[in-house]
């Protein structure tokens, strides 16, 4: 697997008295000023997958996840909830035809848990930048700011630095600890699973909101 | 016979010379004119037959040239330089040029040769010179030792070296000959280094990224390929602009020393503060340059 620097992923909240897209016009604006420029789209999607009944004893019930990442273009994520690990498992995207056929065994509702971040990927020197408006089944939840840092994969080398980056175009929306995700592991290399783990950490927590509305 | 021709050249050029003298000596007469006013027709006459006289002389005088011209040799077809000469029979255009400018080049080569011949002996007077000449000589001598080193002796150097600095991982390896070792540093999950040394003399360094590959595809250390993040690329630029700073062949192991000592100092490349500027980010940049005597760090932009 490729390794590929050190991402954080954090939340915008919308600016006040503007809407999604004129927020993330904002940020352009500003981080173009930067000097970083945009070399593309990305998207996160995530699909939910939920275990039928006969799969589990009792009334239990398990959570697949399935994501895709642009930047990973050749591999599919998927991720089981519930249990003190969540492994991840990366494999290439015959798991996106095989699914289908396991649907006596995990069903999902594509058009209401369907959940992505999308937009523009911005490249400045060895940082890349990802500004995702969040939509969940076609309507708009959130901004979310993925930054890396390519040239460095331990999080404590230069967490502080990124975290100097991130201030100069978010300002103080940046939280002046690392995310609880990186800060259990910010010693250790770091992966492309690990962002995916972050991105499904925070399109569950857009999940929650819309259930607490 | 290359004499003769010289010695009536040089004649016939005198007669040329001379022709010249008499003709202008005609014009002088006629434009001075009959100075002596009035209309004394002795004068007048005296006048015409001097007169007469010069061009008289300019008459002999140009028979002498055309005598000596006479008694020159015709030279035996065009000057040649070889087989170049077949260059000035080339048929096309731009190629009759060529054999025009290798004369030229030829004979400003010639030039040299004769200013250097004459500034040989001028220079072999200077009396400075004995003292300077040893001078170098002392100095190569002890060079040549430091570029060409058993490879134990290199290799238990470099240990010694390597092992005072905490974090920082040699591994050696003579891909190209015992006399070149091609030493990896690993200097924590920071970035790695390839140190080329002929004996105990640095020759090449690049810096890359901690998860870039070191090995070509044939699984020889790779000593070429630049890294492709912008951080590396630069803090490699500096560290071979430091290799030249700290090159010491008369103190192999000190320059050596010094030299790691300052790759070492990058260990906290993308957490140090600028010392300047007091920032961590430039233009996107952690400070990739490290003063070469004090070891603090510097953005590109702010190192003086
Ligand atoms: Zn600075």
């Amino acid at each position: 697997m490729i390794i590929m620097g050190f991402s954080t992923l954090q939340t915008f909240p919308l600016i006040e008295g503007l809407t999604g897209p004129q927020t993330l016009d904002v940020l352009h604006k500003r981080i173009t000023a930067l000097g970083a420029r945009v070399s593309g789209q990305f998207v996160v999607d995530c699909e939910t997958y939920f275990s039928a009944p006969s799969l589990l004893p009792g009334n239990s019930q398990r959570v697949l996840n399935v994501l895709h990442n642009t930047e990973e273009p050749a591999s599919v994520f998927a991720i089981l909830e519930g249990g003190a690990k969540q492994p991840v498992l990366v494999a290439d995207t015959l798991l996106d035809a095989l699914l289908p056929k396991m649907a006596v065994l995990y069903t999902s509702n594509k058009k209401q848990t369907r959940i992505e971040s999308k937009g523009n990927r911005y490249e400045m020197g060895d940082f890349v930048v990802k500004l995702g408006s969040v939509t969940m089944s076609g309507s708009f939840k959130g901004i979310l700011v993925e930054v890396c840092y390519l040239a460095c994969v331990v999080p404590a080398l230069c967490w502080e630095m990124v975290w100097e980056f991130m201030q100069s175009f978010l300002g103080s929306t940046v939280p002046s600890t690392l995310p609880p995700y990186i800060q259990s592991r910010q010693n250790a290399t770091f992966s492309p699973t690990d962002t995916i783990q972050m991105y499904l950490e925070k399109f569950n927590e857009f999940r929650k909101q819309t259930v607490a509305r | 016979m290359a004499e003769k021709t010289v010695e009536s050249l040089s004649k016939a050029l005198d007669c040329v010379q001379q022709l010249r003298t008499s003709v202008c000596d005609v014009f002088r007469y006629m434009t001075e004119g009959n100075s002596e006013s009035g209309d004394d027709d002795t004068q007048r006459k005296q006048y015409v037959i001097n007169l007469k006289e010069t061009l008289n002389t300019v008459t002999r005088r140009l028979h002498d040239v055309e005598e000596s011209v006479n008694k020159l040799s015709v030279p035996s077809g065009a000057f040649q330089l070889g087989n170049t000469g077949f260059l000035s029979l080339d048929p096309t255009l731009d190629m009759q040029v060529l054999y025009g400018r290798l004369l030229d080049s030829y004979k400003w080569t010639e030039k040299v040769r004769d200013y250097s011949a004459f500034a040989v002996p001028i220079w072999a007077q200077n009396g400075v010179k004995r003292s300077q000449q040893t001078a170098l000589v002392r100095k190569r001598r002890m060079a040549q030792t430091s570029h060409c080193q058993p490879p134990q002796h290199v290799d238990a150097i470099l240990k010694t070296i390597g092992g005072t600095f905490n974090g920082m991982q040699l591994s050696i390896s003579r891909p190209y000959g015992t006399n070149s070792a091609v030493v990896q540093v690993d200097l924590d999950h920071v970035l790695k280094a390839v140190i080329t040394f002929k004996g105990l003399l640095i020759e090449w360094v690049l810096i890359r990224g901690y998860d870039e590959p070191m090995l070509t595809e044939d699984g020889r250390v790779d000593l070429w390929t630049p890294s492709d993040y912008h951080v590396f690329r630069k803090v490699s630029e500096n560290a071979q602009a430091a290799m030249v700073h700290y090159y010491g062949p008369l103190y192999p192991e000190f320059s050596l020393r010094s030299y790691l000592t300052w790759i070492y100092s990058y260990m906290k490349l993308f957490s140090e503060p600028c010392v300047k500027c007091g920032s961590r980010l430039l233009n996107a940049m952690p400070p990739t340059w490290r003063d070469l005597k004090t070891l603090q760090p510097y953005h590109e932009d702010c190192k003086s």
